[in-house]
């Protein structure tokens, strides 16, 4: 579910209003919500990134990997394309390889052939599925051949402190903060899908793992209209208590970085995975 | 392969993951099922390291998961007490090689092994020494189990030893990651050499946890003292009848629910074993407390198995003499 799906079933849920109007935003963010839609701040490079990145979702969805997997193998894909150019590789191998590395650096490994298949399906809807032949056994060594550039060029450094370990302490020690009536609210799941969202972009290679946990968490209750209970009679703000150097700009320098991401998202959507 | 892709291939330029050759290779140190260990020395810093080829023959599924792990824990673990990993090197492709790629894991180089030392009439140990080896596996052990990781190939082999006399926990090729009791995992009890696999790992257990590995520190204390491994079975079956004599009958009573293990009924072991853990090795480890911790160490029931952080507790490190 993507985070605007989200927003629309807590409006149905809470009855409210849309409330990201409520989010206080630097400029150059707050104009980007209000202007035109269809405008699409992403380099075309970006753009084909962003496209990859989905179909690693939706491949990851398909092999029913788990999020952790998803976003594992996002980070790798960014990671490599952070250090090489775009035109150099065929992103989707790069991609499917990534999904592939990813689910054995979680434990939870995938066959190579259900990668291969998965993403050929996805990539080609309409074809016919592979057939064990030289084509298919090609695409094998491809994958394998890449797995271990990846290695190489990310130097072995193929894990990284999740944003997502922050994220659940976090939600965890709201929630026993927080008066039992806001146990319905939708926060929660809200603020995972944001952070799961951040991994379609360059965000989550960009800034540090605890911040943009944070971020998700702060845009998540700003848009449910949570206040943090007793915060009004509190010493320093609630985000202090949980990463003490933070200050609000960095919050929400962040949380422009991810509405930017979904007013882009918003832009490029009448795109469908090829 | 063309003559002109052969070139290619040999000219490949990875500029993020080092070259193997700037270490000089000296002598081979180690043989086994994961491959050859080589001692070897820096050119650049002249610092000794030891080099741990990663096999890949024969990977239909690419990059083995269980090198991933390795390298993924041992970049995760920073502690006195495990082997440093420094770096991973990659060899150049050759058509020596049909132009497989090769990797080799980079560790800080350790002199001396525990078995090695064991086997060695000319090394002695006296009851300090033994307190400070035991002492220092019980705080590695700690530490990777803190850390929510089972070494599970915990033998005197793998425990690495400085000149300097810093104990190393080393081989991490079939470690992994586990976690909490509340979820019901099934990892596979195919691991740990037979004779110092636990019991539950012998009557087919696949959601074990830490005590796996204190079993073994057990193994290795006794052997600590009796200078060769303590139960030498030459097969499961075997090794079982050997726990029984030595640990007695395994049964409900001792351990409850054993019985729900997948072999326990399987295999026919002896009923009326009596323990004798002690009895057996008073006339090596004459120290009370000393056998106390070993008892403790080889309990049947892995629930009831002394931790480390236990062990690190235990009167035997408080007591005179002291270890260092």
């Amino acid at each position: 579910m993507s985070f605007w799906d989200m927003l629309t079933s807590h409006t149905k849920v809470a009855g409210g209003s849309l409330p990201l109007e409520q989010i206080t935003l630097p400029v150059a963010a707050s104009s980007a919500t209000t202007s035109s839609h269809s405008k699409c701040t992403w380099s075309s490079e970006e753009r084909q990134l962003f496209k990859t990145a989905s179909f690693i979702t939706t491949c990851a969805r398909k092999l029913e990997v788990g999020s952790l997997v998803k976003s594992n193998a996002c980070w790798l894909f960014y990671k490599f394309f952070s250090i090489v150019q775009l035109e150099h590789y065929d992103e989707y191998v790069v991609a499917m390889t990534c999904l592939f590395l990813a689910s054995k650096i979680e434990e939870t490994p995938v066959k190579i052939r259900d990668v291969i298949n998965v993403a050929h399906r996805t990539l080609h809807p309409r074809e016919p599925p592979l057939q064990i032949d030289q084509t298919y056994s090609s695409l094998v060594d491809t994958l394998i051949n890449f797995e271990l550039l990846i290695c190489r060029m990310l130097n072995f450094k193929l894990t990284y402190d999740y944003p997502h370990k922050y994220l659940l302490h976090y939600l965890k020690s709201l929630t026993e903060w927080m008066p039992a009536q806001h146990e319905t609210e939708p926060y929660q799941r809200v603020a995972w899908s944001i952070l799961n969202d951040c991994f379609s972009t360059k965000i989550c290679i960009r800034n540090r793992p605890d911040q943009l946990a944070l971020a998700a968490c702060y845009l998540a209750l700003e848009s449910c209209d949570i206040k943090v209970y007793m915060q009004e009679h509190a010493e320093k703000p609630w985000w202090k208590v949980f990463i003490e150097d933070i200050r609000l700009s960095d919050i929400s320098q962040l949380v422009a970085q991810i509405l930017e991401m979904y007013e882009n998202e918003t832009a490029v959507t009448s795109f469908t995975v090829p | 392969m063309s003559k002109h892709l052969e070139r290619k291939f040999e000219e490949l330029h990875f500029p993020y993951c080092r070259d193997v050759a700037r270490y000089e290779r000296d002598s081979k140190v180690g043989q086994g099922t994961f491959g050859e260990v080589f001692k070897a020395r820096c050119q650049e810093t002249g610092r000794l390291v030891a080099l741990k080829n990663i096999l890949m023959d024969n990977e239909r599924e690419g990059f083995p998961i269980t090198a991933l792990r390795e390298i993924s824990i041992l970049q995760l673990l920073k502690d006195e007490n495990v082997v440093k990993l420094i770096e991973i090197c990659r060899a150049k492709s050759s058509a020596y090689h049909r132009f497989k790629s090769m990797f080799f894991l980079v560790f800080e180089f350790c002199e001396h092994d525990l078995a090695g030392l064991l086997r060695s009439s000319q090394v002695r140990f006296d009851l300090v020494e033994q307190k400070e080896i035991m002492r220092q596996l019980c705080c590695g052990l700690f530490f990777i189990h803190r850390n929510k990781i089972l070494h599970r190939d915990m033998k005197s082999s793998n425990i690495l030893i400085t000149k300097k006399g810093v104990l190393k926990l080393a081989d991490f090729g079939l470690s992994r990651a586990y976690y909490s009791a509340t979820s019901n995992p099934r990892y596979t009890n195919r691991v740990v050499t037979l004779w110092y696999r636990p019991p539950e790992l012998l009557l087919g257990s696949r959601s074990y946890g830490p005590p796996i590995d204190m079993w073994g520190a057990g193994c290795i204390m006794a052997e600590l003292w009796k200078r060769k491994p303590i139960m030498q079975g030459d097969s499961e079956n075997k090794q079982l009848m050997l726990i029984t004599q030595l640990c007695g009958s395994i049964n409900n009573e001792v351990w409850p629910n054993v019985d729900q293990l997948e072999l326990y009924k399987k295999i026919e072991l002896p009923k009326d074993s009596k323990r004798c853990v002690k009895e057996r090795l008073k006339s090596w480890v004459r120290n009370a407390s000393g056998l106390n911790l070993l008892d403790r160490l080889l309990t049947l029931n892995p629930a009831k198995r002394i931790t480390a952080d236990e062990a690190l507790d235990h009167s035997f490190f408080w007591e005179d003499p002291h270890a260092k």
